[in-house]
């Protein structure tokens, strides 16, 4: 198993917002995460990641528990995590956020930067222009370049589709999917558009008020026609 | 002797300068560093008044008010404008420019040279001379002072500059007019700094600017932070601390030429070492809490809001109406031609996908935020585009989806606050109290506690409120919006961030709401919730309203799941 | 006409002081979301180092070096003694500035109780006048505003060409952004309070050259800079720099119109004008809309 979370629980301050979840990722596979708002998928991935303690539980990433480490470490080890929104730097050049993405290991590979110029060629052209202008589409793309340029085991995002137009929400899943073909990444998905992201997800965790409340196949929740009940 | 006397006059100086300061940051944290100015403003207002007029302690004492009370107003404007770090900034700026007005215009204040000669005052023939003969008076003002300004903060006008200092957004939410508080207290804070400038005057004899500097504002400040900010009583104790504390350097043969400086160097080590070990102060406001015992329940109340027949139903006009309302954000349109209503007793449910504008409605509806286009009608009145404290007080009052509690005030003080049409809350009322006044507290103490009961919170009464568990805060805020009594209740997400639980608790106090006749508008993403709640649901997507009906209905349309899910 | 391009220059030159101080303060509070009313003390302390160093018999360049790094390393400690430990206790931005002032007025004491409260110059400067079309200044005059120009310039270059500033920059943005790729913020703090420090001090070191300087003078310099820093848009350092150039020239060409004393006044004066008018300043971003 890539990573493994065991009867997690966290929040911020008194709001407790996991009540004991537990998942698990292997390596290479997409796994969608859904759920209605608040029921705590955001908190799971920042929690995962090192940006939120555990309150209790255990996180095991490859077999060794990792749980409360910073996520400075954790990105050196393969683990990527790209925020709702704006998971750039938007005052800096495209160029600068990707240099950055390299940060923790000095700077960026140049082969590395060349596969992801080669996935999103926009990046190149656009190198200079400051994040912030860039249209949505084209920051989400960036969000996920940055994201990539340590080549991770695991990418963790969080509705990379939020605020775009419905053609883009399909060219952004299209990429997580092609990241996932062309560089063996593991992806957890927390998505809203439940029906795009179930298609490329091989497995699917459904979360209610902290907890979650299914576990299935993508293909075998996509079949269903009453997904209001799981909502 | 005479020594003594005079540390204790300094003592009681700075108690009026501290508590004066405390109204405004420990009570409404303002955080505005110019006090100077105001016991400047005083000073030299009674100084001008006995020398040119022969006017004599009491008139100048009364200039001094007006005066400092006006330019308190003056001030109060850009610091409604800009709060935290630009306050502190601006209310810089307007302390240098008193003092440089005090410091450049000649012909009045004769700039560095000052103004000698005051005479010591004479209250009803009797002629103060000699500083043992001044320290009753000084006494007694400083006392009068903190009696007046106990007064005002034990009262409701006091528990809304509370309110203000935790939380305007939700005090606004209230129904308060935030504005009029804060222009109030300054002009209070204002006038008594001012008081104390009169006293000062007439017992110096001489002043000149040099008394009245920013750094002398900030001192003031130390004396409220580190006697405890929101408790009178520690900026007494502020006062004899860091007046008492520096005269010890006399004993110790400190040259004359570096004890000004020690002097300064010491409270500014106290400043850094209270902001790091104790940042509440010496005696902050929790340790005086108010000894009221258990909280009793409320006599023979009804353990439920007072149910108030729901008024005549207007058989066909829903409460509320909203149509056409459109709000765009840089481009982005939040709202797009909404429209819905909330018929009457109903509990209506608003879902959608993430951003369809949910929660915009709400703050459009409220008046927090100004709508593009569109109007709003509650019972039929137009209400769109009135400020946020006036749409609370018609009867909508909201929940937030953070809660948004008075945190540092009591349970009981949150719930009270919200009480509406206290008379107390105006100034006049608040500073003569009587018996009516008290009688119309326990009524309202009656009824907050009422509504503690309702949500089983009343044990907690006399708890903090930023020490209860989550579950208890949303409690709370529940019961918050209740002691509004308002008749439409706009709730956004009031289950979110519980455990599984306490969901179905919550669950069963919002039908009962319903049940009393109450109108109900949730906005929640667990369709559990929704399911077990509204007989009704509107969906919104981009901003606009585009289907409603029960929730089987809403369920079962292809296009709308479509929606929500994607395809 | 002489008289406006007098006043013009002289503005000129005091403004190019001001956003030395006005940069570095910018920076810090850009960065670290720390008003640091304290830098005010920092700044004294570079012309006391100097003007110490100077008095122990070293020449005058070294004596320079002596302020800017002493000016660091006091940046440095009051971050790691004062605000750091504030910041793990999560202790809110009001209780922050409480201890920046209180740090102020501590040090500014500590320094006049070391100094005393009489001027001091820092001789050994060459300094001669100059009169150009009618402009009178001095060699001094030009130094300060070549060495503010140089400071600026290369504070904007190592922002932007080397991968230290970028991580600067990176957290300015956006502290989580930060944290997600891996950036160590604390050290980034310390960082930019090292470099602001020794910012700040040769406009303090070039003042006491020119004009004197008491302990006090921090207190002017941080007032002057905050004010640029809201007027020019927090988190923009050109923003401040014209901020300060603006209000250098607004007080000195304000002479022509208003008694000379009323210059502290006249900042403020600026300042309301742009806090009423245009709250986020002249080259800050928008403030987004409180989500409510």
């Amino acid at each position: 198993m890539l990573i493994e979370a065991a009867d997690l629980v966290a929040g911020y301050g008194t709001k407790q917002e996991l009540h004991g979840v537990s998942l698990r990722v292997a390596a290479g596979e997409i796994v969608a995460l859904i759920g209605h708002n608040g029921a705590g998928k955001t908190t799971l991935l920042k929690t995962l990641f090192g940006l939120l303690p555990a309150l209790g539980g255990e996180v095991r990433y490859g077999g060794r528990p990792i749980t409360g480490r910073r996520a400075a470490l954790n990105v050196r080890d393969g683990l990527s995590f790209v925020p709702q929104g704006h998971g750039i730097f938007t005052d800096l050049t495209v160029g600068e956020n990707l240099e950055l993405g390299g940060y923790s290991v000095g700077a960026a590979d140049p082969d590395r930067l060349a596969a992801i110029h080669d996935l999103f060629p926009i990046l190149k052209e656009r190198q200079d222009q400051r994040a912030g202008t860039l249209s949505g589409g084209q920051q989400q793309m960036l969000a996920l370049g940055l994201a990539l340029v340590l080549r991770p085991k695991l990418l963790l995002l969080d509705e990379p589709s939020l605020g775009l137009a419905p053609v883009l929400v399909q060219r952004v899943l299209e990429s997580v999917q092609e990241i996932n073909r062309r560089f063996g990444t593991a992806v957890l998905l927390v998505e809203q558009n439940v029906k795009q992201a179930l298609r490329i997800a091989g497995r699917v965790y459904v979360m209610k008020v902290g907890q979650i409340s299914l576990e299935d196949r993508a293909e075998a929740l996509l079949a269903r026609r009453d997904l209001w009940q799981l909502f | 002797m005479d020594y003594v006397v005079h540390v204790l006059i300094n003592i009681a100086l700075y108690a009026i300068l501290g508590v004066s300061f405390n109204l405004l940051l420990g009570y409404t944290g303002l955080f505005a560093v110019s006090h100077a100015a105001f016991f400047g403003i005083g000073a030299y207002a009674s100084a001008l008044l006995a020398l040119h007029a022969g006017l004599g302690f009491l008139w100048g004492m009364a200039l001094g008010i007006v005066v400092a009370g006006l330019v308190g107003a003056v001030i109060a404007l850009p610091a409604l404008r800009v709060s935290g770090d630009y306050l502190v900034i601006v209310s810089f700026g307007l302390q240098i420019i008193v003092f440089s007005v005090m410091l450049n215009w000649q012909d009045v204040t004769r700039g560095v040279a000052g103004l000698p000669g005051i005479p010591r005052p004479t209250l009803l023939g009797w002629k103060v001379n000699t500083p043992s003969e001044y320290l009753p008076l000084f006494l007694a003002v400083a006392a009068l002072c903190f009696l007046l300004a106990r007064r005002l903060t034990r009262s409701p006008f006091g528990r809304v500059l509370k309110a203000i200092r935790e939380d305007e957004v939700a005090t606004q939410a209230l129904g308060k007019n935030i504005t009029r508080f804060k222009v109030l207290v300054f002009v209070v804070a204002g006038a008594l700094a001012a008081v104390a400038g009169n006293l000062y005057a007439h017992y110096i004899t001489f002043i000149n600017p040099f008394s009245f500097t920013l750094e002398e504002s900030i001192f003031i400040m130390a004396v409220v932070i580190v006697g405890g900010a929101g408790n009178l009583w520690g900026s007494l104790l502020g006062a004899v601390v860091l007046v008492v504390m520096p005269e010890s350097l006399r004993f110790l043969q400190v040259p004359p030429t570096v004890s000004g400086a020690i002097r300064q160097l010491i409270y500014g080590v106290l400043l850094v070492l209270f902001m790091r070990f104790r940042p509440q102060g010496l005696w902050g406001e929790h340790a005086a809490r108010p000894a009221t015992g258990p909280p009793r329940p409320p006599g023979g109340t009804p353990a439920a809001p007072p149910a108030k027949p729901a008024r005549s139903p207007l058989s066909e006009q829903p409460l509320l109406e909203v149509s056409g309302l459109t709000k765009t954000f840089g481009g982005i349109r939040a709202l797009s031609n909404l429209s819905m209503v909330l018929p009457q007793g109903t509990i209506t449910g608003l879902i959608g996908p993430n951003g369809a504008g949910k929660t915009t409605a709400f703050n459009v509806i409220t008046g927090f935020l100004p709508a593009d286009a569109g109007v709003v009608h509650y019972r039929g009145v137009e209400i769109t585009g009135l400020a946020p404290y006036r749409v609370a007080r018609l009867g909508i009052a909201r929940s937030f989806q953070d809660l948004r509690l008075f945190q540092r005030m009591t349970v009981l003080d949150n719930v009270l606050v919200a009480r509406p049409e206290q008379s107390g809350e105006r100034l006049g009322r608040a500073l003569a109290a009587g018996a009516r006044g008290r009688r119309e507290e326990a009524v309202n103490r009656d009824a907050a506690l009422a509504y503690l009961d309702f949500v089983q919170l009343l044990p907690k009464a006399d708890e903090i409120a930023e020490n209860l568990s989550y579950a208890e805060q949303k409690l709370l805020a529940l019961a918050r919006l209740l002691a509004t009594e308002a008749e439409l209740l706009l709730l956004d997400e009031p289950t979110s961030g519980l455990a599984p639980t306490t969901v179905g608790d919550m669950l069963a106090l919002i039908r009962r709401l319903a049940d009393r006749g109450k109108t109900v508008c949730v906005i929640e993403h667990n369709l559990d919730v929704i399911k077990g709640l509204s007989e009704r649901v509107v969906f919104l997507d981009g901003g606009e309203a585009i289907a409603a009906g029960t929730p089987e209905t809403i369920m079962a349309d292809p296009r709308l799941a479509d929606l929500y899910f994607g395809r | 006409m002489d008289l406006f391009a007098q006043l013009l220059v002289n503005g000129v030159i005091a403004g190019s002081l001001y956003a030395l101080v006005a940069c570095s303060f910018g920076l810090i509070l850009g960065t670290t979301g720390t008003f640091h009313f304290a830098h005010g003390v920092v700044f004294a302390a570079g012309a006391y180092g100097a003007y110490f160093a100077a008095g122990r018999g070293l020449p005058l360049w070294a004596a320079v070096g002596v302020g800017i790094a002493g000016a660091a390393l006091v940046g440095v400690l009051i971050e790691v003694v004062v605000y750091r430990p504030l910041r793990k206790i999560s202790a809110s931005p009001l209780v922050i500035l409480i201890a920046s002032l209180g740090t102020l007025i501590v040090l500014e004491n500590a320094i006049a109780i070391g100094f005393s409260t009489d001027a001091k110059v820092l001789e050994g400067f060459p300094r001669k006048g100059v009169i150009i079309g009618g402009v009178g200044f001095t060699t001094l005059h030009v130094t300060m505003v070549a060495v503010s120009l140089v400071v600026f310039l290369g504070l904007l270059a190592f922002l932007h060409w080397t991968r230290t500033g970028r991580a600067i920059r990176a957290v300015a943005t956006s502290p989580e952004m930060a944290e997600i790729v891996g950036i160590d913020t604390g050290r980034v703090f310390l960082l930019v309070f090292a470099i602001g420090s020794a910012m700040a001090a040769p406009a303090a070191i070039l003042i006491m050259m020119d004009r004197g300087g008491t302990p006090d003078m921090g207190m002017e310099a941080i007032l002057i800079a905050a004010i640029a820093v809201i007027v020019g848009g927090i988190g923009s350092v050109p923003g401040a720099a014209l901020g300060a150039l603006i209000i250098g020239v607004a007080q000195n060409l304000g002479v022509m119109q208003i008694p000379s004393e009323w210059q502290a006044a006249i900042a403020f004066g600026v300042l309301l004008v742009v806090v009423i008018l245009r709250p986020h300043g002249l080259l800050g971003k928008k403030l987004k809309k409180a989500e409510i």
